[in-house]
C-alpha cells in the first residue's frame, strides 16, 4: 500500500511541517496553490503564519481531516442561519481554549489560509466572550482604550437613557 | 502579538453579527473604532439578528427592537426591514419610529403592500405607509366595514324598472341578489290586496 501523499509547509519563522496533503487541503489557500503549481517537493511558504500558530492550525486540520468541506459560495442568508444555529463542538471548545493573543492569531491564520470552519469557531468564541458584558467590561477584557470625546460620551449616555425610558 | 484591533473589520463585523442586539449596542459603545464598524452601512452587523428576530414565527423577541431607533450607531436602512416585516400592531403601537427619508418609506410600501394599494390622495410616503398599515390592522382586528370596497350593480325588472344598488365587494354574489329579488317579488304578490 502506498503512503498518503504529503506536502511541506513553511512558517514565517522558517520552520517546516510535513503533513498529509488531505490535511493541508483543509485550507482553501493551500488547496488552490497545489492545484495551480502542481505536485512539488518545494515547501509551501506561509509568510503570515508563525510556527506556534501553524502547529495549532494543523492540529485542527488533522482532527477534522474527514469532515465535508463547506460549499464555496453558500447563500449568505443561509450561512448566517447556519452560523447562528451551529454550536461549537466539545473538541473545538477545548482546542480553542487558548490565551487571547493566540486566539486572535488563530483567527488571522484561519482567515489568511481560508479555513472557514476554524474561522467560524474563532469568531463564535470571541462573540461568546463579548455576550452579556457592558462596554466597560469589554474594554477591560480586550484592553481597549475608551477614546470617545466627552461630547460623544454624553450623546451615548443620552441614547441609553432614551432607550431605557421606554 | 495580535490584539483585537489587528482583526480586519470584516471579521470584527462577522463576530458582531453573532451577538444579540443588546450586546451589539454595548459593542458600539466600546470605542470609536467599534462604533464606526457598527455604523457602517455595508458591514451592518445588525442586519442578521434583526432579520432573525423579524422572521421568527412567534415574534417572541420583538421587544429588543422597540427602542432600536434611539441608538445612533444603528444604520437607518435596517428600518426598511422592520417596516417590511414586523407585525402591524408592533409598528403602530409599540416601536419608536425614527425620522427616515421618503425613499425608505417608499421602499417599505413596495415591499409590504400590493402596488394597487397605493393611494395617490396621500402623496407623502410615510402617511401612505401608515394609513395602509392602519387599514390592515383595522381589518384584522375589528368587524368595522368602513374601509371595505363597494361593488355597485344594476338590476332591471321585467316591468322595465332599472335599479342601481351597492353592496360590499366581499359579500356580493349575483345569485344571492337574484334569489333575494325573487323572494321579495313573491312576498309582494302574496300580500292580501
Amino acid at each position: 500500500m502506498s503512503a498518503a501523499p504529503q506536502v511541506t509547509l513553511e512558517s514565517s519563522d522558517g520552520e517546516k511541517f510535513k503533513v498529509d496533503k488531505e490535511v493541508a487541503e483543509r485550507s482553501v489557500l493551500i488547496k488552490n496553490m497545489i492545484e495551480d503549481v502542481g505536485e512539488s517537493d518545494n515547501p509551501i511558504p506561509l509568510p503570515n503564519v508563525n510556527a506556534s500558530v501553524l502547529k495549532k492550525v494543523l492540529e485542527y486540520c488533522e482532527h477534522h481531516r474527514g469532515d465535508p468541506l463547506p460549499a464555496a459560495d453558500a447563500d449568505p442568508s443561509n450561512d448566517d442561519n447556519r452560523k447562528r444555529a451551529t454550536e461549537i463542538s466539545d473538541w473545538d471548545q477545548k482546542f480553542i481554549q487558548v490565551d487571547q493573543e493566540m486566539l486572535f492569531e488563530i483567527i488571522l491564520a484561519a482567515n489568511y489560509m481560508d479555513i472557514k470552519p476554524l474561522l467560524d469557531v474563532g469568531c463564535k468564541t470571541v462573540a461568546n466572550m463579548i455576550k452579556g458584558k457592558t462596554p466597560e467590561e469589554i474594554r477591560k477584557l480586550f484592553n481597549i482604550v475608551n477614546d470617545f470625546t466627552p461630547e460623544e460620551e454624553a450623546q451615548i449616555k443620552k441614547e441609553n437613557e432614551w432607550a431605557e425610558d421606554r | 502579538m495580535a490584539s483585537v484591533h489587528d482583526l480586519p473589520v470584516e471579521i470584527l463585523s462577522d463576530i458582531l453579527t453573532q451577538l444579540p442586539i443588546p450586546s451589539i449596542v454595548a459593542a458600539s459603545q466600546i470605542s470609536r473604532y467599534f462604533r464606526r464598524i457598527c455604523q457602517d452601512p455595508l458591514l451592518n452587523p445588525w442586519r442578521p439578528v434583526i432579520l432573525a428576530t423579524l422572521t421568527d414565527p412567534d415574534h417572541s423577541d420583538l421587544s429588543c427592537l422597540v427602542t432600536l431607533s434611539e441608538h445612533g450607531a444603528m444604520p437607518r436602512q435596517n428600518f426598511i426591514d422592520v417596516l417590511s416585516l414586523a407585525p402591524p400592531h408592533f409598528l403602530l403601537f409599540e416601536v419608536t419610529l425614527p425620522t427616515l427619508p421618503d425613499y425608505y418609506w417608499d421602499e417599505a410600501i413596495n415591499r409590504r403592500f400590493l402596488p394597487s394599494w397605493r393611494n395617490t390622495r396621500h402623496p407623502h410616503p410615510k402617511e401612505q405607509y401608515l394609513r395602509l398599515l392602519w387599514n390592515v390592522w383595522h381589518r384584522l382586528n375589528t368587524n368595522c366595514t368602513t374601509t371595505q370596497a363597494w361593488c355597485t350593480y344594476v338590476y332591471i325588472t321585467r316591468q322595465g324598472h332599472l335599479n342601481v344598488t351597492a353592496a360590499y365587494s366581499r359579500n356580493y354574489d349575483p345569485f344571492a341578489v337574484f334569489e333575494e329579488l325573487k323572494y321579495a317579488v313573491k312576498t309582494f304578490r302574496d300580500l292580501p290586496s
